[in-house]
């Protein structure tokens, strides 16, 4: 657990230091997200454009307008939803591959954050991480047939065992708790697969079925570590969602920020909307910035737990580029050969 | 709790068996056979005994029916509607069943349905000459002798009936729960043209003449009943174990039961005249008092509207969780609930199922009390139905919460991800879009594509459908979604069309939607009072007489006055659609100050004219003022309907400063063009500012600004990018 705090507070760090990426992996989400919504936003500017009820739109959601709106659209929304799907896809892959290059240069902290080291690591890992990539979606796949499985066998056993509309108290408990259940489980794939890049990566491995039961494996092994930072790294999502939130609302698009007029000389960019517009594209880099963080500090945990403990040898330890993770002190439990037992702290 | 219940339901029950014994025994003759004065023609009584088995839920039934010919001709048969047989094999599954569901059901051939005619005599014995005929679901009964006009006839059917599973049957069994709806043989509607053999294969309801049943029902002694009319006997045969329920209604036009073995009846409640008893499964005891809460303002509000309820109780029955709704039926109320209610807070926002109840309600009184021939006319019902429903929803939990944008979108947004996971839309059409659809949809991938508590085809993340939480909000605005269901067949069939005459597959937005909102575009014209004064007259005059189409439109041609005679043709007997839009908005500065001089008699000069500014002209341009020769401005707009019906509407013209005008347009002409000179800039210019005519088909063109709308675009698209790349965000979190 309090590995897991650490890697927590040093992940913030390490993705501080690693701004560039951040602000890399913001423009393709932005230049994807404009994709998507590009067709969506000619549809606002023709329909909007002239609208003559704009500013009470804005201020008073009517949702017959939006009705309309989708009705307007040549074929509906539904085009732009199947564009997102299928963007949504492809943006899964990019993802996958560029999080090759995120983990690479978290891992050695040593190499210095320029395109050509973040694209060479992207290139080095792609491939391997595609496969890896097979393997998860078929954990997936076979978590969701259980799940499909699970769902037919407590329905049949409150539906038409117990009969009628009696088990359905029981059967919303059970649903629920079945759900918890598959949650987890996909959570630990889901931390599986990312400590089993992070293996891929730091022992430029070659074989991804052993690596991906590896990291499995791994989170199995260490979960007092794994998964409590598994749930801090939420919080900085839950924060930066909280602040959107909360900022958003007080945001008028047609509201007269005059502080704001007196400090810069246009006034269309002290304009709601334009803070608005900010205020979302903000968030949307700290997300990004909550994203790099998981990675680093699972890369810290999976440094800290595997590489120094499975190799105790002195001079193995040594051929490990020093890290801005291992300058703080050696864990006294490693010293004295207890490996794993970290989790006990 | 339930015991409590339970013992009050023997109390009850025992002084229900006591009365039942008095009467029995004549010491009570005003309880007896309830001969009340009759409110309808009552030219048809039915006496049926029934037995139904729950191990096979096969019913057998004697069935007493006594028809007097009040036609002005003499009848040389009686038609006799045979509904459970459209359950016979799933192509003639009735109502609204999905291809899917008709595959399942062919998958289990034992819980579809049927209904076997043992025998049919003369109720004494006699038999008749010829044999009754039996084609699907009609029997036709050749008579002896042709019934003459006021002639009595008597018959007595012994038959069976096979009830299919409620999962897609709208009348039918579902675990130790029974609903039977058009189980007896029932004698069709004779006017003077003859039978009305229309069967309501297109999702219409059923029509039938008003009539008086005396049913006695016997179920194993675990199961409550409960049942259209006066509940007049209940009694357990310890020999057998079996209860017998005895039942006895009269101006109804259909009798329906409910029989269930974990039902609990819940203490009456009393609104006025009319008494309320629900009929409650055990996960739905919490939402009694709802019901009735909603129950009473509803049946006040309609009393008010429409005339008193005019029966002295008024069932509602709850159905398995999850089970789908069934059709209406006089005096008995359909209530079921999707959603589990072992998540608290869940029920406590929401007021499920009371919008449904409502609507029966509406229907008790169109379907039930007016009765029309729902093949001929069905808007008559479910327009006047869905018009009602909106109204008492508007009354009873206000018209819309009003939200920011941004609150509304997000909240819409969650709701769309829980309630269908990422991805909501799913093309109907295979093939690779629809796979990638599909494969995006998490909803898909959790394997809840059916629900857990129905099996039905309903994606929710959760399993389950999240109710609308504020009935008052996104989806219940009060024509929302009426115009989701309106525009797509908008001029499809015009309201007034018989059901076969409406486009296949648009039947209810006709017949419910577009009839709702030709109603409410009436009201905005003529104002509610008139519109509630000309329904009012209309339930009042036509109660249980069966009205049409033209008894309707000549009480509201007569309330609303000359005027409007065209418009309620319009919107009532044409197909046309409506789409009022600002096609131009525009707006010049004049500039005098360079030009010529015209003359304005033969001989004068025309003169250059370069006024040069000077003084304080000057000086004000120096401080930045451009135009100091401002003398107005030239504006002008067109305001057009892209539809084809001619309703009149205002068009409102918004200057700077505030300054409105309004002109009127009657929609006759292809468009109208507005020009002028004014002091003030134009703004916009907005057609049906007061938003009138509900059947508009876009409201977004109805207004149009002069400048272009930065600030809302940007602020729209802002939000539009954001979300779409949160969406990015949530695939990028699951790698």
């Amino acid at each position: 657990m309090t590995l897991a705090l650490r890697a927590f507070l040093i992940a913030i760090f390490a993705t501080l230091k690693r701004w560039k990426v951040v602000v890399f992996l913001y423009f393709i989400n932005l230049l994807f997200g404009i994709l998507i919504a590009w067709p969506l936003l000619a549809e606002v500017a023709r329909q909007g454009g002239h609208f003559g009820a704009m500013e009470g739109l804005v201020r008073a959601f009517d949702p017959e307008l939006y009705l309309d709106f989708a009705n307007g659209r040549e074929g509906g929304l539904g085009q732009s939803a199947a564009l997102a799907s299928l963007v949504g896809i492809f943006y899964f892959l990019v993802f996958n591959a560029v999080s090759g290059g995120v983990i690479a240069l978290l891992l050695n902290a040593n190499q210095p954050t320029t395109l050509k080291t973040f694209f060479r690591s992207i290139g080095d890992n792609c491939f391997r991480f595609f496969r890896l990539l097979f393997y998860y979606v078929v954990i997936l796949a076979v978590v969701a047939l259980i799940n499909v499985l699970l769902n037919d066998m407590i329905c049949w056993f409150f539906g038409s065992f117990l009969g009628g509309g009696g088990g359905t108290v029981t059967l919303g408990w059970s649903l629920l708790v079945k759900n918890i259940v598959m949650l987890l489980i996909l959570l630990y794939a889901l931390v599986s697969f990312n400590y089993a890049k992070t293996s891929v990566v730091a022992e430029d491995g070659h074989s991804m079925f052993f690596h991906f039961f590896k990291g499995m494996g791994f989170t199995a092994s260490h979960p007092l570590s794994t998964i409590p930072f598994f749930l801090f790294s939420l919080i900085p999502f839950v924060a930066v969602g909280y602040l959107y939130w909360m900022t958003s609302r007080t945001i008028d698009p047609y509201g007269s920020y005059a502080l704001l007029e007196g400090v810069v000389p246009w006034k269309w960019v002290v304009s709601g909307s334009v803070i608005y517009v900010i205020v979302a594209q903000l968030t949307q880099f700290f997300l990004q910035g909550c994203l790099v963080m998981r990675y680093a500090g699972q890369v810290y945990i999976f440094k800290r737990l595997m590489i120094f403990t499975a190799h105790p040898d002195p001079d193995l330890e040594k051929s490990i580029p020093e890290s801005y993770f291992v300058v703080d002190r050696p864990d006294p439990l490693v010293e004295n050969g207890l490996g794993n037992s970290v989790e006990g702290k | 709790m339930r015991s409590l219940v339970s013992s009050r339901q023997t109390t009850s029950f025992l002084v229900v068996l006591m009365a039942g014994l008095l009467f029995g025994l004549g010491l009570l003759p005003g309880l007896g056979r309830c001969q009340g004065e009759a409110m309808s023609e009552r030219a048809l009584s039915y006496r049926i005994k029934a037995e139904i088995d729950t191990t096979t839920w096969i019913l057998k039934g004697q069935e007493q029916v006594t028809f007097v010919n009040t036609t002005d001709e003499p009848i040389g048969d009686l038609l006799f509607h045979l509904y459970p047989n459209c359950y016979a094999s799933p192509q003639q599954a009735l109502g609204r069943l999905t291809l899917k569901d008709r595959r399942r059901t062919a998958e289990d051939v034992s819980r579809l349905g049927y209904m076997r005619i043992e025998s049919v005599n003369h109720t004494g014995g006699a038999a008749l000459t010829e044999k009754p005929k039996i084609s699907g679901m009609e029997m036709t009964i050749p008579l002896d002798e042709p019934l003459q006009v006021g002639q009595e006839i008597a018959l007595t059917i012994d038959f069976a009936v096979k009830f299919p599973h409620r999962r897609w049957a709208t009348s039918g069994f579902e675990g130790g729960h029974l609903h039977a709806a058009h189980w007896y043989p029932r004698l069709a509607m004779l006017e003077n043209t003859g039978w009305v053999t229309a069967s309501p294969l297109y999702g219409n309801e059923f029509f039938g003449p008003f009539c008086t049943f005396d049913v006695e029902v016997t179920v194993p002694a675990e199961f409550n009943v409960e049942g259209t009319g006066l509940l007049m006997e209940v009694a357990i045969d310890p020999r057998n174990g079996l209860k017998t329920a005895r039942f006895y209604a009269e101006d109804v036009h259909d009798f329906t039961w409910v029989a269930d073995n974990q039902a609990i009846i819940s203490p009456p409640s009393t609104y006025g005249k009319v008494k309320v008893i629900q009929m409650t499964q055990p996960y739905s005891e919490s939402r009694a008092n709802l019901i009735n809460q909603a129950l009473k303002k509803g049946l006040g509000l309609y009393e008010q509207w429409y005339g008193p309820y005019p029966y002295e109780r008024l069932v509602v029955a709850w159905s398995p969780h999850g089970t789908k709704y069934t059709r209406e039926h006089p005096g008995l109320i359909n209530a079921t609930l999707d959603f589990p209610l072992h998540l608290k807070w869940l029920y406590l926002n929401t007021v499920e199922p009371a919008r449904e109840v409502l609507d029966q309600l509406s229907h008790q009184y169109f379907y039930g009390i007016l009765a029309n021939n729902e093949a001929e006319s069905p808007w008559l019902d479910e327009g006047l139905s869905s018009y009602s429903t909106a109204l008492v929803l508007e009354e009873l939990y206000g018209s819309g919460e009003t939200l920011p944008f941004l609150q509304r979108l997000e909240k819409t947004i969650l709701f769309r991800i829980l309630n269908e996971g990422f991805g909501c839309y799913r093309p109907k059409r295979q093939g690779a879009l629809a796979f990638l659809s599909r494969s995006a949809n998490l909803t898909a991938l959790i394997g809840y594509d059916h629900s857990p508590f129905h099996g039905r085809e309903r994606s929710s993340l959760l399993g389950f459908g999240l109710p609308e939480l504020d009935i008052a909000g996104f989806n219940n605005s009060r024509n929302l979604w009426m115009k989701e269901q309106y525009v797509p067949v908008a001029d499809n069939a015009p309201v007034v069309a018989a059901t076969n005459e409406i486009f296949p597959e648009s039947y209810l937005p006709t017949s419910c939607a577009k009839a709702a909102m030709c109603l409410e575009t009436l009201e905005n014209y003529v104002g509610r009072p008139t519109m509630h004064e000309a329904l009012k007259e209309y339930a009042g005059l036509f109660r249980f007489k069966h009205p049409g189409s033209e008894d309707l439109l000549a009480i509201l041609k007569t309330k609303a006055g000359p005027n409007h005679h065209e418009m309620i043709d319009l919107l009532f007997r044409s197909n046309g659609t409506v789409d009022y839009a600002v096609d131009l908005a525009s707006c010049q500065e004049i500039d005098n100050s360079v030009g010529y001089e015209l003359q304005t008699q033969p001989g004068d000069a025309v003169v250059l004219r370069d006024r040069t500014p000077t003084g304080e002209e000057a000086k004000a341009r120096e401080e930045g003022f451009e135009k100091i020769t401002f003398e107005g401005y030239e504006w002008q707009a067109v305001v057009r309907n892209h539809g084809t019906l001619a309703l009149p509407v205002t068009v409102e013209v918004l200057f700077e400063g505030g300054r409105t005008v309004r002109q009127e347009f009657d929609g006759k002409r292809s468009f109208l063009r507005l020009s002028g000179r004014s002091l003030e800039r134009l703004v916009a210019v907005t057609v049906d500012p007061d938003q009138k005519v509900s059947l508009d088909l876009n409201r977004i063109n109805n207004s149009r600004s002069v400048d272009y709308q930065k600030n809302g675009v940007l602020f729209l698209s802002g939000a539009l990018q954001f979300w779409m790349q949160n969406y990015l965000n949530g695939w990028a979190f699951f790698n």
